[in-house]
């Protein structure tokens, strides 16, 4: 039992060393710095973050559109109309490429928060605020085929008004996502997440959907991961 | 399967056993419809297949009011019988059972010489719901009753959950070995359990207070076992968490797939309120593959499921993980070894980096390096044999997790 108790403490200041030079390993690598591209692989790194924010419309009958503005100063007749790659880019400077192949390019933007108007059916519009954008292109980099918008997390009381103008936007009854909302309430361990969005709609029109996912924090559990797809 | 355009009034309705087999009811029966008519089934017929997951094709009779059934044979003219007045006339639902997913052409004759033919294509339209109750059942009779997935509940702790967690895995593994060309993700996914595993073992000797000794906090300053414990408890709960929420979101993909192929899942995916429940252009990819024996669409297929979960589940749970609190870094470390046999951790692919931020994460799991020590697990993965990929994930949750537990590196204390 002694001789255990030795090699427990002996154990134990070997972690101690480990540990401090783990933890001032991960402290320096909280600044992430961009990388060089090798010929064979794509590089990605977090950008500096910064004050800008965009706005964005989204038409479900026609294209993504947007314009870089200010939050407070939404100017809805700044609103470019985008529908391609190199438009999107254009106004998300964080942009980066995550990987291409001979299927497809898929570009994202994480960590910065981008303020999106998004348009409905209805021509109403909501303010969508994302801090992860990912974009899929045709593999020549061209259209737009899917769009996917994550929130920062949020609370219950923060989801619900999204989740309503959710709902209104897209001409959905919100009934089933309140009871949702009632039921979770802000303890996520163990809930169900919740879906809803369009029905199906013909090909090359653009579908909207949602879904309420797990941020798995107990203060903010809740992240919305809207969709816009057109294939 | 349609069930619409059977020929002179005949409905035709699929089902699934209990087991998962495929099934096709004809109701009524002909007979009833057509004095001369008879339905005769043949092994022969387009599309069915003799060595389907569940067994051979056979075909069933039904009684409803008893619900007895027995085999008939291959070949049998169902009018005679089953005639009304024979021995079998209280069987009156017929089902095929083995049949391949896909096209299928099934012959009715009408009598004589005169035939009608319904081409059709096998497909079952069900709910994510009842696709998950499949794999329940499926994982519950797997394990010999002994595993309820209904119980897997993050709620419940790592040692309450040892088993469910172990029969997660089980079905990964055997999802894989059934399509080891097919479902690239479960094998990996079933890799991957083993430094979650791990992770979740230390944790809970942290939690009991055997593997602390104050070492956790970075000063070196002893952090009080009542604050550390619950801290510990915490990080297997998100850990448990994310584990239940990727089997929650793929697992039954896998199954609507198997049993009922791609039209299943893109039914699903039509479905008003269904926003965003799967990825149904990596189906499509995999699907696309299958049918043209292309490879590298399969993998395309499935590295978009990988993405999904990366993306959509483990992208916010590593970001809560690493700001627990300062001693998660070490059972971070865990879950930052290569899952794939001898590929580089990830602070050897991404010096500096962070686990925590998705796109140093995703760059580790996916770069296309020169050899072992410079790729991504996703390419080294696929870049060994069938065999080597197969021995791999059939070896044990807990044996592999062995390799990883830093409690059974530094103190030699088992995996729990």
């Amino acid at each position: 039992m002694k001789k255990y108790f030795l090699v427990f403490i002996a154990a134990a200041c070997v972690c101690v060393v480990y540990l401090i030079w783990h933890y001032e390993r991960e402290r320096v690598a909280t600044a992430p710095s961009l990388k060089n591209a090798s010929s064979n692989s794509t590089k990605v790194a977090a950008s500096p973050v910064t004050t800008t924010v965009l706005t964005a419309i989204v038409s479900t009958q026609a294209v993504f559109g947007m314009s870089q503005t200010n939050t407070s100063s939404l100017d809805s007749t700044a609103i470019v109309q985008i529908e391609s790659l190199a438009d999107l880019k254009e106004k998300i400077a964080s942009l980066k490429l995550l990987e291409a192949d001979k299927y497809d390019q898929v570009w994202v933007s994480d960590g910065i928060p981008l303020v999106f108007e998004i348009k409905g059916k209805n021509d109403k519009a909501i303010r969508f605020v994302a801090d992860f954008v990912e974009a899929t292109s045709d593999p020549e980099g061209g259209r737009i085929w899917k769009l996917e918008l994550h929130s920062p997390n949020m609370s219950i009381e923060e989801l619900r008004p999204l989740g309503i103008q959710l709902h209104e936007m897209l001409k959905i009854d919100p009934q089933p996502f309140l009871s949702w909302a009632d039921k979770v309430g802000n303890a996520w361990v163990d809930s169900p997440l919740y879906y809803n969005g369009e029905p199906a709609v013909p090909a090359g029109e653009k579908r909207f959907s949602f879904g309420v996912l797990h941020t798995y924090n107990d203060e903010r559990p809740w992240f919305v991961r809207f969709l816009i797809t057109s294939r | 399967m349609s069930d619409e355009g059977w020929p002179y009034g005949a409905t035709g309705q699929l089902k699934l056993t209990q087991h998962g087999a495929l099934q096709i009811s004809i109701t009524p029966s002909i007979t009833n419809l057509y004095a001369n008519a008879s339905v005769t089934l043949s092994k022969n017929y387009d599309g069915i297949a003799t060595n389907e997951d569940h067994g051979d094709i056979r075909v069933i009779a039904f009684n409803s009011a008893t619900n007895g059934w027995r085999d008939v044979p291959f070949d049998t003219d169902l009018n005679s019988y089953f005639s009304p007045a024979g021995t079998n006339s209280a069987y009156n639902q017929f089902y095929v059972e083995g049949l391949a997913l896909g096209a299928v052409k099934l012959q009715v004759q009408l009598g004589g010489d005169t035939y009608a033919e319904q081409a059709i294509e096998v497909c079952t339209h069900t709910s994510k719901t009842n696709w998950q109750q499949e794999v329940r059942n499926e994982i519950y009779f797997d394990t010999g009753g002994t595993v309820a997935i209904e119980n897997y509940l993050a709620g419940n702790g790592f040692m309450n959950n040892r088993t469910n967690m172990m029969g997660v895995y089980s079905f990964y593994e055997k999802l894989f070995t059934n399509r080891p060309t097919q479902f690239y993700w479960a094998g990996l996914a079933k890799l991957a359990g083993a430094p979650v595993y791990a992770g979740l073992s230390d944790a809970e000797y942290v939690k009991q207070g055997l593997f602390v000794a104050g070492f956790l906090a970075p000063n070196g300053a002893n952090i009080p076992f009542q604050i550390l414990s619950p801290k510990a408890g915490q990080f297997q709960q998100i850990l448990i968490g994310m584990n239940i929420d990727i089997y929650s979101d793929l697992a039954w993909q896998f199954e609507a797939y198997r049993m009922g192929g791609l039209c299943a899942l893109e039914d699903i995916a039509i479905a008003p309120g269904s926003g965003g429940l799967l990825d149904i252009e990596a189906w499509q990819f995999i699907d696309q593959g299958v049918r043209q024996n292309d490879s590298s669409l399969v993998q395309k297929g499935n590295r978009q499921l990988l993405q999904r979960e990366q993306r959509d589940i483990l992208k916010k749970g590593y970001a809560d993980l690493s700001n627990l609190f300062p001693g998660t870094t070490p059972l971070m470390s865990v879950l930052a070894e290569n899952p794939v046999p001898g590929g580089p951790s990830f602070s050897a692919l991404e010096p500096g980096g962070n686990i925590a931020n998705y796109l140093y994460r995703w760059d580790w799991i996916t770069r296309s390096g020169t050899g072992v020590s410079d790729s991504g697990m996703w390419p080294l993965w696929l870049s060994v044999s069938q065999s080597t990929r197969l021995q791999w994930v059939a070896q044990p949750l807990q044996a592999r997790a062995a390799d990883y537990s830093e409690a059974v590196r530094l103190l030699n204390l088992p995996v729990q």
